[in-house]
């Protein structure tokens, strides 16, 4: 009953969700019908616990956007995309998958996405690229896979990519311990702006805070991380050698 | 655990990040929530995806209401029937007959997440009672010409001027002009030609009576702000070259030229050189210009000729 009550709704909510999954077409179609059939379950048990403290749009927009993160842990892993690469749709999740998830080189998530999305070009790729904020996740490799990697003939462009890499550990690493310190409100701002990629405006209508203020804000909280990473002995020019 | 082995998201989980993206939540339980969303990607995506579908779904239903906007409530004797609209918290709507409609709307929508996307979206379709002449002439071509046929339109240039012609496809639509939903339609073309906007392109309307929602959500996904400050900007235009008055003093409108000027003094403050540009100033008189008695229709055109070229470069 509850279900044919809403049942418009509930498949605007669906096909809304499933757009911004960035799944491509087949997938959306299944995970609709996957998350339908989770609404029904048990007698709508996700639906009929609604008391009613929200509007029931935006609670059915929480409870399938929850299952649309299920569904795609279930088929493809803890792979989060973006959400500045779910904004530009299918290819750029490819795309930043490729690069981040899968940690292949640019030219050749380039090339395997041009293969898997004809009709595209290589400009564009790259152009989507700078759009996707950039994400590093350190990972550690045990000593014996050292072993079998590390030659005693290093080449010096080797040792400086060693040491590139030492230095973003270190980057990273400070980098948390200085997001912990901030306030929840803080860290999520700067979460939002800068690793999501979302705009100031967006951030504001996210976190019900005024736009204006927020632009100040950022800058003043880009100033205590900045300050927190120098009395980290990490200087600009020092981060900076990351960029070379 | 559901049979998955994922946990599952109670209800009462669901409605607590509901009330969060409503706002609705005390100081303590919001701080909880922003401490989970700080830590937990999972639930940041989840409340990240919910929050643009709950706009995107809300917009829908303003667009719905604009669909009975005075202008084209109007009878043939010039009355005006105005339905009042009420939205219930279970998404059913009722209407009757009467007055204020818009601030039915407003109000409405107000209480809805993404307030100044859903103004921008219900805009374009009051704008204009019918295709004014000079409707299509804006203040740039669609690519650049001249001297300045080398320089690339940057994203926020691109995403602006996408924003206005998708308001001038949803009026010819509106209008079943074929010519002019051409029109449109080859320039929409000739700006989002490159591979990136394949997805975009995939949404063009072919059939002229087809509205342009399904682009404009597109669009929007893919430029964000910058296309709906195009998208409102050109409807005010549109309204203004037909001499819709009304549609001009609308608060709704209003609204959207003061929330235009604030976001652009807050980017001026951010930004490099800070002060306010000439945007924010063309934004100002836009807002003045709106909220005289009568709104003064040639200072509305003459500042939103100035934003475009601001904004749209």
């Amino acid at each position: 009953l509850l279900y044919d009550e809403h049942a418009d709704l509930v498949d605007r909510i669906l096909q809304a969700t499933a757009r911004r999954s960035g799944f491509g077409e087949a997938d959306q179609e299944d995970f609709r019908s996957w998350a339908l059939i989770k609404l029904l379950q048990d007698d709508c048990h996700r639906l009929s616990g609604f008391a009613g403290r929200a509007k029931f749009s935006t609670f059915l927009s929480v409870t399938v956007a929850n299952l649309m993160k299920d569904y795609r842990n279930m088929r493809w892993g803890k792979w989060r995309p973006s959400a500045a690469a779910r904004r530009l749709g299918e290819i750029a999740v490819h795309l930043e998958t490729l690069v981040y998830r899968d940690r292949m080189s640019v030219e050749e998530a380039i090339d395997r996405t041009l293969s898997d999305f004809p009709g595209g070009g290589r400009r564009a790729l790259i152009e989507i690229l700078g759009k996707i904020p950039t994400r590093y996740r350190p990972f550690s490799v045990g000593s014996e896979a050292l072993a079998t990697v590390e030659s005693p003939m290093r080449t010096d462009a080797e040792v400086l990519d060693h040491e590139r890499s030492d230095l973003r550990d270190e980057v990273c690493g400070s980098l948390d311990d200085a997001m912990r310190s901030l306030s929840p409100e803080d860290a999520l701002i700067l979460k939002l702006r800068f690793w999501e990629g979302m705009k100031i405006s967006e951030v504001a209508h996210v976190l019900k805070l005024p736009q204006k203020p927020l632009y100040r804000r950022v800058e003043q909280l880009l100033g205590t991380l900045r300050t927190s990473l120098e009395a980290r002995g990490l200087s600009r020019s020092r981060v900076g050698e990351l960029f070379l | 655990m559901s049979e998955d082995g994922f946990r599952d998201m109670s209800p009462q989980e669901a409605e607590r990040l509901a009330e969060f993206l409503e706002g609705g939540l005390d100081a303590a339980e919001r701080e909880r929530i922003l401490e989970e969303l700080a830590t937990s990607p999972d639930s940041l995506e989840t409340v990240l995806v919910a929050a643009e579908v709950a706009a995107e779904v809300a917009a829908d239903i303003a667009v719905d209401l604009g669909a009975d906007l005075p202008i084209q409530a109007e009878t043939a004797s010039g009355e005006s029937e105005t339905p009042v609209v009420e939205i219930s918290r279970w998404g059913r709507r009722s209407t009757w007959v009467g007055m204020g409609l818009v601030a039915a709307a407003v109000a409405a929508i107000s209480l809805l997440p993404g307030e100044t996307d859903l103004l921008v979206r219900a805009l374009p379709t009051g704008a204009a009672r019918s295709l004014a002449d000079g409707w299509i002439d804006h203040a740039w071509t669609t690519l650049r010409a001249g001297s300045d046929a080398e320089l690339p339109l940057d994203h926020a240039q691109l995403g602006f001027r996408a924003g206005v012609l998708v308001s001038d496809l949803e009026v010819a639509s509106r209008d079943s002009v074929p010519s002019a939903h051409a029109a449109v339609l080859s320039q929409l073309q000739a700006l989002l030609s490159g591979g990136e906007f394949i997805g975009i392109r995939a949404a063009f309307p072919t059939d002229p009576s087809v509205s342009g929602t399904a682009l404009w959500i597109e669009v929007k996904a893919f430029f964000g702000e910058d296309a709906s400050r195009g998208r409102g900007l050109e409807a005010i235009r549109l309204a203004a070259l037909s001499g819709n008055s009304k549609f001009l003093s609308d608060p709704i409108v209003v609204s959207f030229a003061r929330a235009l000027s604030e976001d652009l003094s807050g980017e001026a403050e951010a930004g490099p050189g800070a002060g306010p540009g000439p945007g924010v100033e063309a934004a100002d008189l836009l807002g003045e210009s709106l909220e005289r008695t009568e709104p003064d229709v040639r200072a509305v055109l003459t500042t939103i000729d100035r934003l475009f070229s601001v904004l749209g470069g």
